[in-house]
Order: structure tokens, then sequence, then C-alpha cells
């Protein structure tokens, strides 16, 4: 796992508090040998940027905010500054992460394991859509570490399942979900549990003014590293489009790239569970490996599709919407949009799944007659260029 | 021709690319094409044919997709196939095992395939080891250790590799040492154990004399600590992919050393002037591997 270096560099950052040192290696931010093996043996080699910056803010203790694209290891960061923090010998809970979506939740486990692998370190994904009787089991058993959704966490707290008492560090991942209306309630309630002097962290891609302003409510003189606004572009990522014109020609042009792109795993979106469907079908008979996933699954159904495709079990992941934010497949080289997003929010969603990381990662818009003016509005709302396609596509990727 | 048609074509040559369902519609009836054009456009479909095939297969359809590839002329797309599968490799190196298990099956039938690949691979790991080109030398070496392990390729290759790569230990080299015996050390350990052991200690003596950095030594160690584990467990290749009697199996033996060409004249179109007659050669050695009830002609 590398990160590309010229492209890593190339981010700007700002902070609005004194000047954020750099930490340029693992080794020099003094992490306990057992995390440094976890993070060596996880891949990493040298800190992305937004790590060499808000590790050692995030383990001097100090409430951080962190602003940073989505693929540049902002996971990682707050994994390894928990990791540093918590206490193994110490069996009660230290660290709550929560996120918006359960697949994140438990991705976000899965990550503070890996790299946690040396240390003994035990974490808990309390989300909902399962048992509550599987979690008060784990939770009774002691976990360092709680890495959950709102509603589920607050839950196990009202239960006294989860044990405030010992919580050093709350982290609010993709905050701007989190601080948005869905959560809010929630999250303060949360809050209010935790002890004074609790640390908070909050780590997002996008962080809209109001978001910032709300923070100010829990967070005492935050250090704030933040990407300038303009610079949360979809930089890394070649997005094109291809004008097919008529809905029919979509599935014959994403065949006809099959041919022609060397592509290990792509997800293709698509606007509606019936179109999911259909396209799976298709492509199945086209004796692709294909999985489908859309907001109609249950969890555990999701669960084990996210699964088998970071196995590689299957190539192509064909999915609607609900498949956006954060969730992290690494050889996804390619984002088909068979249909345009409707919402365009949800386009840099969509394909920020490629290209994590800083790895090159390529978009490709499918554009029908009627979605010309769709596109146009999505480049403009990102200030970003989408080319057309070229016809030597081999030399993109 | 359609003016319109023309319209995409000249869009087409001036780079842009057209979706080909726009052209096929308004191309119905193909104008008389000369011998030559006629060639060069199968050559093109050729290519994508196989490019498709080694974007789809998994583990789930490999026997499917043996069939396929069977089924156009890949003795005379060999080198395509080559290009097509290393570039994928490269990008996704979960998939080497269904590759390596992919090119097992065709280099039974066809050896010109499984010699091609090696001995392709092999410049390339010069090429990358010389500039130091670390994950795709990675990856270059880890396709060759998996036709090692699929009995395309001989063991002999691997140990000329990673001796070559010991003789001067770096960070790098030593790194990718590990990682060759991370991935086939129980198959290394079967075939050549004396050769196994004399790589484990110098590994050993390399971590403790410090002759590379912290990560490297975390790796090493951590090697030794799975690797017995490995080989108590070790049963073979993976039984999905493992499509090929060992007795059926070619190996080649290609060694360091060689000057090989890479034969880079089979990726580009030639005109064939016995086209016909190479077709119908392609034609019974595609009976004879996959019988006489498969649909035929479909592809030539």
């Amino acid at each position: 796992m590398e990160f590309n270096r010229e492209l890593d560099n190339d981010l700007k950052f700002s902070s609005t508090s004194k000047k954020v040192p750099v930490t340029s290696t693992f080794e020099a931010m003094g992490l306990k040998e057992n995390l440094l093996r976890g993070i060596y043996g996880y891949g990493f080699t040298l800190p992305s940027a937004i790590q060499s910056r808000a590790i050692t803010q995030i383990i001097s203790g100090r409430d951080t905010i962190a602003q940073a694209q989505s693929g540049t290891g902002k996971t990682a960061t707050f994994s390894i500054g928990m990791l540093e923090v918590v206490d193994t010998s110490n069996k009660s809970c230290q660290a709550i992460v929560l996120s918006p979506t359960r697949e994140l939740a438990v991705q976000i486990q899965n990550v503070i394991r890996a790299l946690g692998d040396y240390m003994n370190v035990k974490v808990h994904a309390c989300v909902g859509g399962k048992s509550v009787g599987d979690d008060v089991k784990a939770l009774t058993k002691g976990q360092h570490i709680v890495s959950g959704t709102p509603g589920r966490v607050l839950d196990m707290i009202k239960r006294r399942n989860i044990v405030t008492r010992n919580v050093k560090m709350i982290i609010l991942d993709e905050a701007d979900e989190l601080l948005g209306k869905g959560f809010q309630e929630q999250i303060y309630d949360i809050y209010r549990y935790l002890p004074p002097g609790c640390q908070v962290v909050v780590v997002s891609a996008t962080l809209p003014k109001e978001v910032l302003h709300m923070t100010k409510k829990f967070m005492s003189d935050p250090v704030k590293i933040l990407v300038k606004r303009d610079e949360i572009t979809l930089e890394g990522i070649k997005q094109y489009f291809i004008q097919v014109d008529k809905e029919e020609w979509k599935f014959d042009t994403l065949c006809d790239l099959y041919d022609s792109l060397t592509i290990t795993q792509a997800v293709i979106f698509c606007n509606t569970k019936k179109k999911v469907d259909w396209l799976t079908s298709e492509l199945k008979k086209a004796n692709f490996t294909v999985i489908s996933m859309h907001g109609d699954m249950k969890q555990d159904e999701r669960d084990r599709i996210m699964n088998e495709f970071r196995l590689g079990n299957s190539r192509v992941l064909v999915s609607t919407d609900v498949w956006a934010r954060g969730i992290d497949v690494q050889q996804v080289s390619l984002v088909i949009n068979y249909d345009l997003p409707t919402d365009r929010e949800n386009y840099i969603h969509r394909i920020g799944r490629s290209g994590r990381f800083g790895r090159k990662g390529v978009a490709i818009n499918f554009v029908t007659e009627e979605d010309v003016t769709t596109l146009h509005e999505i480049e403009q709302y990102y200030s970003s260029q989408i080319e057309e396609m070229p016809v030597n596509i081999s030399s993109i990727m | 021709m359609s003016t319109e048609l023309e319209k995409l074509l000249e869009q087409q040559q001036r780079g842009k690319y057209v979706p080909a369902a726009k052209i096929r519609a308004l191309m119905k009836e193909n104008d008389e094409l000369s011998p030559e054009e006629q060639q060069k456009q199968d050559w093109e479909k050729l290519k994508k044919r196989i490019n498709g095939i080694v974007n789809k297969v998994n583990k789930e359809n490999l026997k499917t997709m043996v069939v396929e590839i069977f089924k156009v002329n890949i003795l005379r797309g060999k080198g395509l196939f080559c290009n097509s599968l290393m570039a994928s490799q490269q990008l996704s190196s979960s998939h080497t095992g269904v590759y390596a298990s992919l090119v097992c099956v065709l280099n039974s039938k066809i050896p010109e395939i499984g010699n091609l690949l090696i001995r392709r691979l092999v410049s390339r790991y010069k090429r990358y080891y010389r500039k130091e080109e670390e994950a795709l030398c990675t990856s270059t070496v880890l396709f060759i250790a998996n036709l090692v392990l699929f009995h395309v390729c001989s063991i002999d290759l691997i140990i000329q590799i990673v001796n070559e790569l010991m003789e001067k230990p770096t960070n790098f080299s030593v790194k990718l040492v590990v990682d060759v015996f991370e991935n086939i050390g129980p198959f290394i350990y079967d075939e050549n154990p004396t050769w196994f052991d004399s790589v484990k200690d110098t590994l050993r003596s390399v971590m403790n004399e410090n002759i590379v950095n912290d990560r490297i030594q975390f790796s090493i160690e951590n090697l030794f600590n799975v690797l017995k584990e490995k080989i108590d467990l070790y049963d073979g290749i993976e039984s999905d992919l493992d499509l090929v009697d060992e007795d059926d199996c070619v190996v080649h033996q290609i060694n360091l050393k060689d000057k090989n060409s890479t034969d880079s004249q089979f990726d580009v179109f030639h005109f064939d002037e016995n086209y016909k007659e190479s077709n119908e050669k392609y034609r019974a050695l595609k009976t004879e591997i996959l019988g006489s009830d498969d649909e035929d002609g479909e592809d030539d």
C-alpha cells in the first residue's frame, strides 16, 4: 500500500492554530513498538500528509479537527492515534468511534484490529441491525475500543453495557453526516455521558461552516488541520464521459470497455434497484463474476457482499447509491456511472471509490441525450473537467 | 456508407471514443473488405476478445473462461494474451493465483504460451530490478513464483532470482524474498528443503545483523512465525484452481542468465499469406482440445 507521493505532496494544508508540526516517519512519532509492527504489517511504510500532521496531535490529547480528501488515510490516522493512547492492560472501554453507516463502523473495526494486531487490543463493532444480545455478550468481556453507529452506541451506553467512566477519546468520523440532522441529537446525548475532559476528534472529507460552528459546542480550543475548501476536488481521479445517446446502447458500451481496458475490479452505479438487478443478471449471462448491493438488503447480507468483493471473489460490484461514503476497496481502479447520479453530492462519493491512497483511478460516466445538462451541472458544481473518452482508452489505465 | 457513420468514424480518427453500439447500428452491410483489411479487423476483434476474457476470469468461472479462450485463435493471439494478463496481474496481485491457473491449463495444451509469458516476465523482472521499481518488480516476481507453483515454470528460475536478490541484501530485495517465501514457501520446502533452509539462514543473519531497517526485520520475524504453520497445513494447490493433472503439465526450463527474446512481433498485426490454412490448423487443434461437439466456426 503506497501513497502516491507526488499527489500527496500536492495537498495543501492550513491550520488556524499555531503551525502544526510534520512528523515524516512513523518511528519518529514515538509509537509503541507493537503498534509500529502492526502499522508495517498493514503495509504502510511512510505516513501520508494527513497522518504526518494529525497523529501526533491526537496523541498529545488535544481536541483535533482533521479534514482531508477521501483516500488520504484518515481512518488510519485516528486509528493509530487511538491505539497509541489505549492502555491494553486496562480492560475498560477507553475510546469510541462513531460513524454514520454500519459498513463504515465495521470497516473501521477491521482497520483498528489490523493495525493493533500485535497489541492484544479488543475492538468491537456496535451497529444497528445486529443482535443486541451479541453486543451485550461481547461488551461484557471488555472492549478497549468500540466502533459503532450513534443509535446502537447510545443504546448500549444507556443500558450501561458500555461504561464510559474511562473513555479518554471520542472520534466522529464523517462528521458532516454525524452532525447533520439525522444524528445530531444522538451525538449530543452520547457526549453527555462522557467524562469531563474527554478528548474529541472530528474527522471528515468535507466540513461545511455550520458543522464547524457546531463543533464549538463540545470541543475546547481544537487544533485544526484543514484542507482548503476548493482543494476538495477530484484530484487523482480521471473523469471521462461517453456519449452513449440511447439507454439501449449502454450495455454494449460497457462490454466494449471490458474488451478494451485493463480492469481488475470495478464498481458500477445505477440509480434504481430494478436497474441494478437487471444489469447484474445481464452481466452474469456474459460470464462476469458480479455481485450486487442495494438499500433493501439486510445488514449481514451487505456485510457478506462487501467481503466477497473485497476478497476479489467478484470482479464487478453493481450498486445503488447506498454504497457511497467511506468504503475502502483498494483494488478498484474504475467506477462507472451507468446512470448519472440524480443527486450532485453523490457524484463525489461514488467516484471517490476509485483511486484511493493516491492510486490512479478512473471514472467513466455514461451520458444519454437527456443527461447532457446534468453532466454540465456536475462539472460546474465541482469546478472539475470531465473529458470525453479518448479512443486509445487503454492508455488511460 | 451513411454520412452519419462517416462523421462518427471521422471522430474516431480524431481520437474520440465512439461507443461500439453506435457504429454497429449504422454499419449495416460491411463494404467489401480487402483480405488485408479483413485480417486486420479480425485481429482487432481477437485482441478485444482476449482482453475481455482476462478481465472476466475468476475462480468461479475459470473453467468456462478456459473454454472461451480456446475458442479464439489463442495461438495467433498469444502475445496479446500475455500482455493483457501481465497488465492485469500488475494491477491486481490478488488474482495472481487465478491467472497462473489459467496459464497452466493453456500451457498444458499449447506450451508456446507459457514459454512466451515466462520469457516476458523474466525480461520485465530484470528491467524493474535494475531500475528499482519496487511495486512492479514485486508483482512480476510473484507472478513467476506462482507459475512455478502451478508447474508452468521450473523451480530453478525462482531459485536463481532469490539468490540474486540475496547477493546484496537491501531493504527492497530482502522484502521481496520474504514475499516470495510467504507466497510459495511451503512448496519450496517440499521441492528443495536444503535450499529452503539455506535461504532461511541467510534471512536470519540479515535480521540479526541490522542490515535492513526495522520494518523489514519485523517482516522477516513475521515470516518465520507463520512459515512453520503454513508448512504443516500445506496441502498443495488450492483445489478450485488445481485443474491440470501434474503429469500433463509442461514445465519450462528458463534461466535468468539466458538471453531471451520477448518476441514482440506477436503483439502487432501481420498480414498472413496463408490465413485460411492457419485458421484451419487452429480449428483442428481446437477440436482436438475441446472435442468436436463444440459449436464450430464461431470466430474464425
